[in-house]
């Protein structure tokens, strides 16, 4: 994880950076690590309890399946502790956690831990593209809208946006399906590389970013609306201030005015929303992962649930919140770089 | 300065700022500034004296734009320019100084950047180059130790420092027009002593037009060479200061003057006289003379038609028909040449 501001280049003979005191650094990690362990901690017995609050378990979707006795299943249960009373099963389960042991899914036959393994990056990558690209393309859109409100350009955008704000992604990703890979046949249609290609190196990048072309615009559509309006709305608020009028009277041009001295400052709630929105994506790629025949963390979640693999639920539960409070903590650390005044306590 | 004075360097002729280009703001307001002349333009809130900077400046905003009249740079009018032309006169030829030190700088950029970026559009310089400069400049408005705070935050100086940072921006590049809003009004009593004499001083230096924007009778007094008066988006009394302020004829420039504190503690110092009723908005006008309605002086005729602005003795110019009478010139309006 990075740390702002303590060992930046200097840029000017006679200057230092702005130094962030490292105790107090030292202390914030600290005081937020603590917080964060408190946060999973209340996730897992959260989700635990609310798992096993559903009637079943695996055993019962395995004796739906095929023939098994009274004891075999007795046996099943004693061999997963699955006979133990809730609050004690819990206790195992934290204590397993904290040495990293997952727990063993028997429907998949291999540990939590493997399986998420293979399957976290899949969403990762999903998702960080996805935010990645909905904030540059909204922020542009936002910024353009701003900068030509009430005229056509502002129209054209607020109407794009609209349409985007009011379209579920997983209509966008059939409508995608159908002109780019049915009619025009350019993206495939599903997966995440093709298989077994034997491609290595920037031929797997290609490979992998053609599969993900469509699901990323699919999961785009909705947050380019959601920045191009936050950041329409900050940038005519900025674009009012007392500073911008003083970045004029210095000359500048009208671009410096508004990437430099107002796009900064219109940034800040729209790095605040980056966080929602990674929030968000995490839980809601399910379908747009199960229409593009992703194996990420939406779809493993998924069918844990049909199959009550508890584990494997969990894991992705445990893994998921995990990532959104490690993006969390880099968001607010982005917050400190971009706003100065924003300082550690 | 005679009659036959050299070209000044800032005119404004008739200048009229309208909202929606309908409603006027400021009307048939002219007046002019020479190299090395201090012009102190005074009057109540909401009379139309920012508007005024920012129309010499070309940053009017929104529905507000010059409808007609003439502002004329070193003999350039300002008015007609193309953007292009006016950007490279901003913060070059002519700089402001802002009311609001809090909110005039960028509160995610450091001091330093600042200052760069203004020398940068303006002079071909390379970074390192105008670092260097930009770090004078911080000597030169007097803020201690300034090589630590060309990195600073706006956020962690004080107001009377960010001024001066204000003021190091616009003289960043020699500009020969400055034009200070209210330059102290936005700081504490002993800040704004400091503040005023150094932005004189550096006026003084480099021989600058100063267009000192104020409602501050006693700042005017100190610093300006000639004043203008404004009342309701037009000029009511005009002239040397000693000619204004000595003897003014104005029945609101006699108000403003009575409505000033007389800086005295004394026990029976004169209570604060205040001008009854205020400034009409610009919608709300009357077609007579604008400060009828509140003038002890006024007549009929004054309600009839607007006066002319007038000259009566030396440069001393007056918008009234029934003035004050001449007082006994508590100073000779003499040696003041501006």
């Amino acid at each position: 994880m990075t740390t702002p501001a303590p060992s930046l280049p200097e840029q000017t003979p006679q200057t230092g950076p702005r130094k962030v005191p490292s105790r107090a650094m030292l202390r914030y990690i600290l005081r937020r690590l603590s917080q964060a362990i408190l946060v999973m901690l209340l996730v897992v017995i959260g989700s635990f309890f609310l798992i096993k609050m559903a009637p079943g378990d695996f055993v019962d979707t395995l004796a739906g399946t095929s023939d098994l006795t009274a004891e075999q299943m007795a046996n099943l249960r004693a061999r997963y502790g699955l006979d133990q009373p809730v609050p004690v099963q819990l206790m195992y389960y934290i204590a397993r956690l904290a040495t990293l042991d997952l727990g063993y899914s028997p429907f998949n036959n291999a540990p939590v831990l493997d399986i998420l393994v293979k399957r976290w990056p899949v969403t990762a990558i999903l998702v960080v593209t996805s935010v990645s690209i909905s904030m540059v393309v909204g922020t542009l859109l936002g910024v353009m809208a701003a900068r030509f409100s009430g005229k056509p350009v502002d129209l054209g955008i607020s109407i794009l946006m609209l349409l985007f704000y009011a379209t579920p992604n997983f209509i966008i990703a059939v409508i995608l399906i159908l002109i780019f890979s049915i009619k025009m046949n350019v993206f495939p249609i599903a997966g995440f590389a093709t298989i077994a290609s034997g491609y290595t190196g920037w031929e797997y990048i290609r490979d992998v970013a053609w599969h993900l072309a469509m699901p990323v615009t699919a999961l785009c559509t909705f947050f380019i609306a959601i920045y191009g309006r936050i950041g329409r709305a900050a940038m005519l608020e900025v674009l009012t201030l007392d500073y911008i009028r003083t970045a004029r009277g210095k000359g500048l041009t009208e671009r410096r005015v508004i990437y430099v001295h107002a796009l900064r400052n219109a940034l800040l709630p729209l790095v605040t929303m980056a966080g929602l929105q990674v929030s968000a994506l995490v839980g809601g790629a399910v379908l747009i992962e199960t229409i593009f025949g992703l194996n990420g963390m939406g779809r493993t979640a998924f069918d844990a649930v049909f199959q009550r693999d508890t584990n494997l639920l969990l894991g992705v539960l445990f893994v998921s919140s995990l990532s959104v409070v490690v993006v969390n903590f880099i968001i607010d650390l982005l917050y400190m770089v971009l706003d100065p005044r924003v300082e550690i306590k | 300065m005679t009659t036959n004075a050299p070209a000044p360097l800032l005119e404004v002729d008739r200048l009229k700022v309208s909202v929606s280009r309908t409603v006027p703001i400021v009307e048939d307001l002219s007046f002019a500034i020479a190299a090395g002349e201090t012009v102190g333009l005074v009057g109540e809130s909401g009379c139309g004296k920012s508007l005024t900077a920012l129309a010499i400046m070309r940053l009017l905003a929104g529905n507000l734009s010059v409808t007609s009249g003439s502002i004329q740079l070193d003999g350039e009018e300002l008015t007609k320019l193309p953007e292009e032309r006016i950007r490279s006169l901003r913060g070059d030829k002519m700089a402001m100084i802002y009311q609001e030190p809090l909110t005039a700088l960028n509160p995610v950029m450091t001091v330093g950047a600042q200052l760069v970026e203004v020398l940068r559009t303006h002079r071909k310089m390379s970074k390192r180059e105008a670092a260097a400069r930009a770090v004078e400049l911080l000597a030169l408005v007097r803020i201690p130790d300034p090589a630590a705070r060309f990195n600073e935050y706006p956020h962690r100086m004080s107001g009377g420092m960010r001024q001066r940072v204000v003021i190091a921006m616009a003289l960043a590049c020699d500009p020969k027009l400055l034009i200070a809003d209210e330059p102290t009004t936005a700081l504490d009593v002993t800040v704004q002593a400091q503040v005023l004499r150094l932005i004189k001083q550096l006026q003084r230096e480099a021989n600058l037009g100063l267009l000192l924007i104020t409602h501050d009778l006693g700042v005017v007094r100190q610093v300006a060479d000639r004043i203008v008066v404004m009342y309701a988006g037009s000029v009511v009394e005009t002239g040397t200061v000693a000619e204004v302020l000595g003897s003014p004829r104005h029945p609101y420039t006699v108000g403003l003057i009575a409505a000033r504190p007389s800086g005295s503690f004394a026990v029976d110092a004169q209570k604060l006289v205040e001008i009854s009723g205020s400034v009409p908005s610009p919608e709300a006008r009357p077609k007579g003379c604008v400060f009828a309605p509140r003038c002890p002086n006024a007549q009929d005729d004054c309600r009839a038609s607007r006066p002319h602005l007038l000259p009566t003795t030396g440069s001393h110019e007056l918008r009234c028909l029934h003035p004050m009478p001449a007082s006994t010139p508590l100073s000779a309006p003499v040696g003041m040449p501006s």
